[in-house]
């Protein structure tokens, strides 16, 4: 029987070994001297040390992940999301020992990965792009005179960065002076490379993400977008689809773009070509996200499709589990990303031990979680405990669910941000889907 | 016999697992990863290459072979190889000396240790001599210093700078007083290389002893060392035995010799050919047309 | 004594059967117990450790786990690295060491083979291989205990 190695831990782990499951796969579970009572541990049906608590000595441990895989005899390895999951050489190694990865070739990765050449695809492919810099900026000079060409408001980008990180918004001349090598500086310190790009600052955008998977045989799917404006200090928090602002033609016409996208790099997987939408509902490409993202229920509850299981299938060359023709949308769906932070306290993650967990459950009500009653959640790694996803006929049905949900949803021990994702839900200007990328600092401004 | 459980869920199988299946590793070809000599780090082959053959956990460096080091040196496609069918002859008869110079040369399509050339680095045009250690240790015998002798006099006739890089466990003992001959050879020819104002660099790696580093090596107008390089005249046992005495904490190595002037600077692999490049345009050496 | 210290042996002391403890280090005193009336006088306590380094030393007791007296002469050789388990050099090689035997420290006690690579795992100190604990050719993980050496103090 085929053995997947899952490079990850916490949700996306459990999740990934659920699939494997239902694939008849066995899984080996990996995790670090902290995650000895974690949840995938426990669910696998192998497990191995690799290393200390610290992502560097665990998760990110090239050596120490490729030798468990060597030496349990997996014929997969799948990354989840962040830790190696972008990482082309981690890719490009795994395959040189004949164990196949469960993504993108390590040279689509490596394109992509780095947001520069990854427009330079993009426009390439007549997809339309921010404005910006023409590749990374090496000098504060270069950078200047991009700046003054496009004009201000201007973003300084890691073309290594993700997650939300190593971005800055500047407004002036003499910002981007002091801002200039800090951010740099930043960027080398949390993705190994200072490079940075310019672009064009579109104010109160709408960050619109469209989802794919591409076979070995060429095809390319679109399953749809989401939309994912909610988000704090670039930080996702609430993503739904199908995105209450665009209409049926920029949806098939983003949709598009990103197939051609995917086609031009010859991509295989599940990816997410992330766009902006501003208010006058352009479209821009911004960066892909070439692994399965944290959101990805939500496009699994209208289409019906489990892309993690399609993910597996694409990397073992089965055909995928529907027809082009069958892809639709049905219903509404919203996921809440539930943390481990203090709400009050500038949501400061906080670590501890769960006394008591109670989920919500009923009809169109999905929980991803590894938490469970007595679990101690360790400090080293991110604070997502659960992913919350509601799914109903219309926008309107799906938020009610959503909000009793989380009511039914309660945590002892630990602070979470339920309350938070709670007010947000029953927001006035959520409720009529009006809002951008801006709208959970103003929120939070206006609570000041 | 058993619960009812039990009983129920061996209806379910159809096919009875006897006992924990034997969990089989999975083979990949030997030589992926190669063990770091230094910090015993596995790395993957591919990442060492891309990374000049240093250990990317200690940077230990490790030996390049003549080709290799051509490649991380000087400008892409730039190098022209003279004086590559020389062989060398056995005049002392030396038993198994003609195997070991047909093994390593068949094992490492080469003729000889030291390989010779003109090309160019930055654009500058230069003369550029390698020992490969790799092939008999990198010692010196008569066609290396010959060779050695060749690449001075070619430099001096065609006024080029002149860059070698030693790697070597010293002069060849098969060649017995031969070898040695060569460390006289080699030095003259740099001394008239020096009188005629030319620039000669010599670029010292792991390892540089013996009659290598008391000769041509050591006479360079600049002398750099890649980090961690084992540089020295007579092995430490011999010393130690000689002088009775211990040796003092990281004798011989490239930063030792840089405290104690035996060296002009240490710069690791990455920085050697910018710094080289630099110090030639420093020289007045411009790039070709 | 600093503070560090005293904190692991106190959590040392909670996870025992131990009811009361008193530690001395020349001047330093400290006496606690889990009784509800106050400690007997010194003379009727049971343990009395004079060395508190003694009993931090040992790395193999875990908070939960409470202390066996017997523990703090046994040190477990823990894997660094991941990989498979070797008894001997090679995957048929004889036994570097069998239980009974005196080991020194720096000995080499096992192999673990990682990505081709052996990598020679030494004995961390000198005295008895008490136990093995993992089967020839078994896949150990990061800071797995292979083998219990019994020392002598």
């Amino acid at each position: 029987m085929p053995k997947v190695l899952i490079a990850n831990r916490g949700e996306i782990a459990v999740r990934i070994i659920r699939a494997c499951r239902e694939l008849g796969l066995e899984t080996v579970a990996v995790y670090s001297t902290a995650d000895q009572d974690s949840l995938h541990v426990r669910l696998a049906d192998e497990a191995v040390c690799i290393g200390g608590p610290s992502p560097k000595e665990s998760y990110l441990n090239i050596n120490n992940i490729i030798s468990a895989a060597l030496a349990t005899g997996v014929s997969l390895i799948h990354p989840g999301y962040g830790f190696l999951s972008e990482n082309a050489q981690f890719a490009e190694i795994v395959e040189g020992c004949h164990i196949t990865f469960i993504g993108p070739s390590a040279a689509s990765m490596r394109s992509m990965g780095d947001k520069a050449t990854a427009k330079k695809i993009a426009k390439a492919a007549h997809v339309p792009v921010v404005t910006g810099s023409e590749g990374t900026i090496e000098t504060l000079s270069e950078g200047l005179a991009v700046a003054r060409k496009i004009g201000y408001p201007v973003m300084l980008k890691a073309t290594n960065g993700g997650g939300g990180r190593g971005i800055s918004i500047i407004r002036s001349e003499a910002e981007f002076k002091t801002i200039f090598h800090k951010t740099s500086l930043e960027a080398e310190t949390s993705f190994g490379s200072g490079r940075l790009y310019v672009e064009k600052y579109i104010e109160t955008p709408r960050h619109i993400e469209v989802q794919i998977l591409a076979d070995r045989s060429g095809n390319v799917y679109y399953l749809g977008e989401r939309d994912c404006s909610l988000q704090r200090r670039n930080q996702k928090i609430i993503e739904e689809t199908p995105s209450p602002l665009i209409d049926v033609s920029l949806r098939r016409r983003m949709g598009q773009a990103a197939i051609r996208i995917a086609k031009a790099v010859k991509y295989l997987g599940a990816g997410t070509m992330e766009f902006l939408v501003d208010q006058k509902f352009n479209f821009y490409f911004i960066e892909m996200n070439t692994r399965i993202q944290v959101e990805h229920p939500v496009t699994e509850a209208v289409t019906g499709i489990d892309i993690v299981k399609e993910q597996i299938r694409i990397a073992l060359n089965q055909p995928v589990g529907f027809k082009r023709t069958e892809i639709t949308s049905r219903g509404h769906a919203i996921e809440c990303r539930i943390n481990a932070e203090d709400t009050e306290s500038n949501f400061m993650p906080c670590a501890g031990r769960i006394e008591k967990v109670s989920l919500p459950g009923g009809m169109g009500i999905r929980v991803d979680t590894h938490i469970y009653a007595g679990y101690t959640i360790p400090c080293h790694y991110d604070s997502l405990l659960a992913k919350l996803v509601a799914h109903a006929p219309t926008r309107a049905e799906a938020i009610e669910k959503m909000r009793a949900a989380l009511k039914e949803f309660c945590v002892e021990g630990i602070k979470t941000n339920i309350d938070f994702l709670e007010c947000v839900i029953g927001n006035e200007s959520f409720i009529n889907g009006h809002y951008d990328t801006g709208f959970i600092t103003r929120l939070l401004e206006s609570a000041k | 016999m058993g619960t009812i459980i039990e009983k129920l869920k061996a209806q379910n199988q159809l096919k009875k697992v006897d006992s924990a299946p034997e969990i089989k590793p999975r083979d990949i070809p030997g030589g992926l990863f190669i063990a770091c000599d230094k910090c015993h780090g596995a790395i993957y082959q591919k990442v060492l290459d891309d990374n000049l053959r240093v250990c990317p956990n200690c940077q230990h460096h490790f030996r390049l072979s003549a080709k290799e080091r051509i490649t991380v040196t000087l400008d892409e496609n730039s190098f022209n190889e003279i004086d590559e069918g020389m062989t060398s002859l056995n005049p002392l008869e030396m038993p198994e000396y003609d195997e070991k110079l047909k093994k390593s040369s068949q094992l490492l399509n080469m003729n000889e240790a030291f390989v010779s050339g003109t090309g160019t680095i930055g654009s500058i045009p230069l003369a550029f001599g390698v020992l490969d250690p790799f092939f008999m240790m990198g010692s010196m015998g008569s066609v290396v210093g010959e060779k050695i002798t060749r690449l001075v006099e070619l430099s001096i006739s065609e006024k080029l700078p002149l860059i070698i890089v030693a790697a070597s466990g010293g002069a060849r003992m098969q060649e017995g007083i031969y070898s040695l001959m060569q460390m006289a050879k080699t030095s003259a020819a740099i001394k008239r290389h020096s009188d005629k104002g030319l620039l000669y660099i010599s670029v010292i790696t792991d390892p540089t002893t013996g009659g290598v580093a008391a000769s041509f090596a050591s006479l360079g107008d600049i002398l750099i060392a890649e980090p961690g390089a084992l540089i020295g005249f007579a092995g430490p046992r011999v010393i130690k035995q000689t002088i009775q005495q211990d040796l003092p904490e990281g004798f011989q190595t490239s930063s030792f010799q840089l405290d104690h002037g035996q060296v002009d600077i240490v710069a690791k692999r990455a920085q050697i050919r910018p710094l080289l490049i630099k110090l030639l345009q420093l020289h007045g050496y411009g790039a070709h047309q | 004594m600093d503070y560090k210290r005293i904190n692991e042996l106190l959590r040392y002391f909670e996870a025992s059967s131990l009811t009361t403890l008193h530690i001395e280090e020349g001047d330093f005193k400290l006496s606690v117990s889990k009784l509800d009336t106050p400690p007997p006088s010194t003379h009727e306590i049971k343990t009395v450790i004079t060395n508190p380094d003694l009993a931090l030393q040992n790395p193999a007791i875990k908070d939960q786990i409470p202390p066996d007296p017997d523990e703090i002469y046994l040190r477990h050789v823990k894997s660094p690295l991941v990989g498979t388990y070797y008894d001997g050099d090679s995957p048929e090689g004889s036994p570097f060491v069998q239980v009974g035997q005196n080991v020194k420290k720096g000995d080499t006690v096992c192999i673990i083979e990682a990505m081709k690579i052996m990598n020679e795992i030494a004995a961390p100190c000198d005295g008895v291989v008490e136990k093995k604990l993992v089967k020839n050719g078994s896949v150990v993980g990061f800071d797995q205990s292979m083998i219990v050496i019994r020392t002598k103090e």
